[in-house]
């Protein structure tokens, strides 16, 4: 009678410590379609006009007031010509690629609207509203390609603000 | 001859009943006694304690299937260094040469023993490693070596994760995928 005694008191305590801790597991598959990207951006060159938004993919360049005689902001140039002036500043254009085997790329610049007046360009190339400009067949990632944006302005012109945009496209190669 | 015999008999007898009534010291010694009077625990069938892990999806985390317990397929869609619209539930930060692609996600586990209250240890690992990408869960850089990612995780509550991939802008495009092991263990 003890001995059953015994025996039914070491089972009560055994079912109440020893529960077998076992180690369970699953498993989550992540899956996910990695594109390739190319960005550009514009930035301030040193020796430029300072940008708004330097560093992003919209910039602003303003050359401030400009005349035949009058004074120029900083780092604006004024080139005299016959029956004209062009003023001109540099800025650098900075493309970045990820998740690319692109070695280099090309890069092109079209008016946002078309100006019969003023003539835009940009290095030593002619804007048009029409067809993009090709400025750079082989450009180097992930450096900052100078640029210099020249606005041709003939004296005829009437005094007045000069706007327009200029869409860049860099497409890998 | 015969009465040899018998008294032979009466002493085996004799020798059953004193041992009977001698304590439990002196029955040490006999070996059918002793195993009949040994509690064998391992005769019982103990039910073991059974953890089991769900993978949920969270209202703001990327789309999650559940394939029954313990399997999940989590969709992350297209990711780039730049955000992309097809990035539901997922979140692109760029930095210095990658990207981070995180989201969060849900994970219950629940105990074959309901009523018993407690909580587990929940450790992860790839089954596999990119050098172009790591995973990260809770904080915890994962490799092929299981590692602790939340101590005490507690039975039956959904309680969220953020899980973050770091991807190399050297990564060539194309699919993704990253088997990640999970162990849970009850404390």
């Amino acid at each position: 009678m003890f001995s059953a005694a015994v025996l039914f008191a070491s089972l009560l305590l055994t079912s109440g410590m020893a529960f077998a801790q076992i180690t369970s597991s699953g498993t989550l598959t992540v899956n996910a379609s990695l594109d390739s990207t190319i960005n550009l951006t514009f930035v301030s060159d040193a020796s430029g006009v300072a940008l708004t938004g330097s560093g992003t993919n919209a910039a602003t360049l303003d050359f401030g007031a400009v005349s035949q005689t009058g004074s120029l902001a900083s780092n604006v140039t004024r080139t005299p010509g016959t029956g004209n002036m062009v003023i001109s500043t540099p800025f650098d254009v900075s493309v970045t690629k990820s998740n690319l085997t692109s070695a280099d790329y090309s890069l092109t610049a079209q008016l946002g609207t078309a100006d019969v007046v003023n003539t835009w360009k940009i290095d030593t190339f002619s804007l048009n509203a029409s067809t993009p400009t090709s400025l750079t067949a082989i450009g180097a990632y992930a450096s900052n390609a100078s640029h210099t944006l020249g606005l041709t302005i003939p004296n005829s012109e009437l005094a007045g603000a000069i706007s327009d945009t200029i869409n860049f496209v860099a497409t890998a190669n | 001859m015969k009465r040899i015999v018998f008294v032979l008999l009466l002493l085996a007898m004799d020798v059953d009943l004193v041992q009977s009534q001698r304590p439990k010291a002196a029955r040490a010694r006999q070996p059918a006694a002793t195993l009949r009077q040994q509690p064998v625990p391992m005769r019982v069938a103990i039910p073991p304690l059974i953890a089991s892990i769900t993978f949920l999806r969270l209202a703001d985390g990327a789309p999650l299937q559940a394939h029954g317990i313990g399997q999940g397929i989590l969709s992350l869609g297209t990711v780039s260094s730049m955000p992309h619209p097809s990035q539901a539930g997922a979140k692109i930060q760029r930095q210095d040469g990658s990207f981070v692609v995180s989201t969060r996600l849900g994970l219950r586990i629940d105990l074959s023993a309901p009523s018993r209250a407690g909580s587990a240890t929940v450790s992860a690992y790839l089954l596999s490693l990119d050098p172009l990408r790591s995973v990260w869960l809770d904080g915890v850089r994962l490799t092929i070596v299981p590692g602790v990612v939340s101590g005490h995780l507690a039975y039956g509550s959904v309680t969220e994760h953020i899980l973050k991939i770091v991807v190399s802008n050297s990564a060539p495009p194309g699919e993704l995928v990253d088997l990640i092991g999970v162990l849970v263990t009850p404390n």
